[in-house]
């Protein structure tokens, strides 16, 4: 499965559109390399470039809290 | 990574030299028992993983464990003296990168003064060619050489790539709740999502961490602050405490539901026996009661022959004979003046008599008798008349007098004479009563038959004892009861996670009460961007293994529909069924969706086959059914013809290349020729493997050698 296949996962998740945090057409259109500006979709990013290149959990979950610590 | 060839030289019963070559699509290797086919198995099985499988034992051992017997018996009969090693080269080709991977291992032994000296192990080569034309060339790094063989066949997979006929049962076991769901763990991409779950609940808590440290830094309040947030963790705890019970009684109440379901087939005729066996021994005891009953009557009935008189049958003309006897016996006496003419003494009795004076009337011929009167005096006499018999006098014929016995007599054959005539209706009754125990003697012993005909019927049907109906019946109820149990304990837990929720939401709410200037912004945001992170993780995880659930029961039915084409029988469909502890089960179900239970054995192999093909053939699969080789020996062996061919089909399909070893196309000319000429089965190479010993040195393996004939 690709980086894209399971972003495209994610962005089918409900709580994007209760949230308004995205809508379904930009959804569909949305590619992994787009940068959204959307911290939750940036971090979701991060977790699947993280797993897809075998980084450790712990390695992941810090840069990301790194990354909104900003 | 395809297996391009495999060549043995004095591996078991392959002596001398022997070459394998294999393509894409299906390569069959066809013999009969102990013809060498799980021999073969085990060559590639030794090549990669220094094991075989020892019959013997049910289990693989090493080659530290077997040694010599991986060497040819007719290699070790024909050495004198020297070396004699048994060796199996495979050749692998990654169509990916297009490298060779060349992978030998042998053994050796010595013979020496006709002993023969073993080593410990087997020693491995690997050869790895970066293109086909290159040279090859010798990986010695032990740790590189392990990469190399988990690249070729990842351990993960491998019990759902290579398998025997027999380990079909265990890769996806019935009665092991989580064996579904840990191949579907195993073969898709599925882990990816779990990981991401676990990175979003860490990063999470992190941030969790530091917020309520910000809340306890600003709190206004540092001992209250303190007070809650102890309460906190004590919540924290019980939720945990409590999702542990959850987890746990969502465990036993799959394994109680599961058990049910089992028992469901034939609890209701276990039920159905038990109830027959009740009935049965009420009729026991009812059949006893009569029993008793009658044998009761029996000894009455001999007893009623004194007790009702019944000695006394027939004999009313007896009494009027002795009657007749007395009366002129009675006149005689009369006659001769020894008694008088008229009424007997005590005839009628005094107290008659008495009262007759008393009431001044005779008794006799209802008229009056008035004191003073005649018949006032008559009556007086007769009363008065044992005080004159010494009056009487009594002539020589009449010396014994026998009158009041005679009387006595008279008087006893009165009383009797009138129960004469009833006896033999009293004797009527008490037959009839005797004919209607017997009657319903008869009876129930026919319903008691009936039953216990039922009862066999049923059990017969059932295929179980009475034993074992009644366990299964009991068990059945235990187990209902234990589900309620389980439903009921989940539903209180539930309600109490609730309520800890609840509390720990308000306790959340105090600490954040408590700080009067404002949190950082920022980290309020982090929180709340990582708070969503984990709940999409999860819900995410949750939707895609849902849809791969379904995708995968649509594969699964597909395969399933293809391998049971040929087939008339009834199949059913395949189910991914969802227990309460999360787990997948396959099961077969009918068009309502109602278990189809009764499935022969073949069926369920073949539901276990289409699983696994569905889940190593599944998009999310990375290519498993691309990259890998099939490797199955006998899968076969409980299967017809046309499972076999419809097995075939889509086994060619599903995987890009597999080597199935057989006996079913053996001696069946008509499967062979199906196997070779089917346009719908990808067949690659085709072999039949046969033994080559004399007859008469059967008795051993030293002149065993095995002749592989190429068909295709």
């Amino acid at each position: 499965m690709t980086k894209e296949e399971i972003y495209k996962n994610y962005l089918k998740d409900p709580l994007l559109f209760e949230k308004r945090i995205l809508s379904n057409d930009k959804a569909e259109k949305l590619k992994f390399s787009d940068d959204t500006g959307i911290k939750l979709l940036e971090i979701l990013k991060m977790a699947i470039d993280g797993n897809v290149d075998q980084d450790s959990e712990s390695v992941i979950s810090r840069k990301i809290n790194a990354y909104l610590n900003k | 990574m395809i297996i391009e060839k495999i060549e043995l030289e004095n591996f078991m019963c392959y002596s001398g030299r022997q070459t394998m070559k294999f393509t894409e699509g299906i390569n069959v290797i066809v013999g009969d028992n102990g013809y060498g086919k799980s021999k073969l198995y085990d060559a590639f099985y030794w090549a990669l993983y220094d094991q075989i499988f020892v019959t013997e034992q049910k289990k693989f051992l090493g080659t530290s464990e077997v040694r010599s017997k991986v060497v040819s018996d007719k290699a070790i009969f024909e050495t004198k003296e020297g070396k004699v090693a048994a060796s199996v080269k495979i050749i692998f080709h990654d169509l990916e990168k297009d490298s060779i991977y060349i992978l030998r291992r042998e053994f050796t032994a010595w013979k020496e003064n006709g002993a023969l000296r073993e080593d410990r192990n087997s020693e491995l080569t690997i050869q790895v060619k970066g293109l086909p034309f290159q040279n090859a060339k010798m990986i010695t790094d032990r740790e590189e050489m392990d990469k190399i063989i988990e690249k070729i066949l990842p351990a993960q997979i491998k019990p759902y790539l290579w398998f025997q006929g027999e380990q079909v049962e265990s890769i996806i076991d019935f009665n092991q709740q989580d064996t579904l769901t840990r191949a579907i763990n195993v073969l898709s991409s599925i882990t990816r999502y779990d990981e991401i779950k676990t990175v979003a609940t860490l990063a999470s808590k992190t941030a969790r961490t530091e917020y309520d440290r910000e809340v306890r830094r600003l709190s206004n309040d540092a001992v209250r602050s303190q007070e809650l947030e102890k309460q906190r963790n004590d919540l924290e705890v019980l939720i945990e405490r409590h999702l542990k019970e959850e987890t746990e009684i969502k465990e036993n109440l799959s394994r109680a539901e599961e058990k049910r379901e089992l028992l469901a087939n034939k609890s209701a005729d276990a039920h159905k026996v038990t109830v027959l066996q009740q009935k049965k021994k009420d009729i026991l005891d009812q059949l006893e009661e009569l029993n008793k009953s009658f044998d009761d009557e029996q000894i009455a009935f001999h007893r009623k022959m004194f007790r009702n008189k019944w000695v006394l049958k027939g004999t009313r003309e007896l009494v009027e004979i002795y009657s007749k006897r007395y009366d002129q016996y009675d006149q005689q006496r009369i006659a001769a003046n020894i008694a008088t003419p008229r009424l007997p003494i005590d005839v009628p009795e005094p107290i008659y008599l008495q009262r007759m004076l008393d009431q001044e009337r005779c008794l006799v011929c209802d008229r009056e008798a008035k004191k003073g009167t005649e018949p006032y005096d008559m009556i007086a006499a007769l009363l008065h008349r044992s005080d004159n018999k010494s009056n009487l006098a009594t002539s020589p014929a009449h010396k014994q007098n026998f009158s009041t016995d005679f009387k006595r007599l008279y008087q006893n054959g009165l009383s009797l004479a009138h129960r004469i005539d009833d006896i033999d209706e009293d004797i009527a009754d008490t037959l009839n009563k005797i004919n209607n125990q017997r009657n319903r003697i008869k009876t129930t012993a026919k319903a008691l038959q009936d039953t216990e005909k039922e009862i066999e019927n049923l059990l017969i049907a059932a295929s179980i004892n009475a034993d074992q109906a009644q366990q299964i019946d009991a068990e059945y109820y235990v187990q209902n009861e234990k589900i309620i149990d389980f439903v009921d304990r989940l539903a209180r837990v539930s309600q109490k996670l609730e309520s800890f929720r609840n509390e720990l939401r308000g306790v959340n709410d105090q600490l954040r009460s408590l700080v009067k200037t404002e949190i950082p912004a920022w980290l309020t945001e982090k929180q709340q961007v990582l708070s969503d992170f984990e709940i999409i993780a999860f819900s995410t995880r949750d939707r895609v293994f849902s849809n791969l659930i379904q995708q995968l029961e649509t594969e699964a039915n597909r395969h399933y529909e293809a391998m049971t084409a040929g087939n008339k029988s009834a199949r059913g469909r395949i189910k991914l069924k969802k227990l309460p502890n999360q787990n997948y089960m396959p099961e077969i179900i009918d068009e309502k969706g109602s278990p189809l239970l009764g499935s022969n054995t073949s069926n369920l192999i073949l539901v276990k086959l289409a699983a696994i093909m569905a889940i190593v053939s599944a998009k999310s699969s990375a290519g498993i059914v691309d990259f890998y080789t099939l490797i199955t020996d006998a899968p076969t062996s409980v299967f017809g013809e046309d499972y076999t061919i419809g097995f075939c089909k889509t086994i060619s399909k599903v995987y890009k290349q597999s080597i199935v070893m057989s006996k079913e196309f053996y001696k069946n000319q008509q499967l062979q020729e199906e196997l070779l000429n089917n346009p719908e089965i990808n067949v690659g190479k085709v072999y039949v493997i046969t033994p080559s010993i004399r007859e008469s040195e059967r008795i051993n393996r030293n002149t065993l050698s095995t002749t592989i004939e190429t068909l295709k």
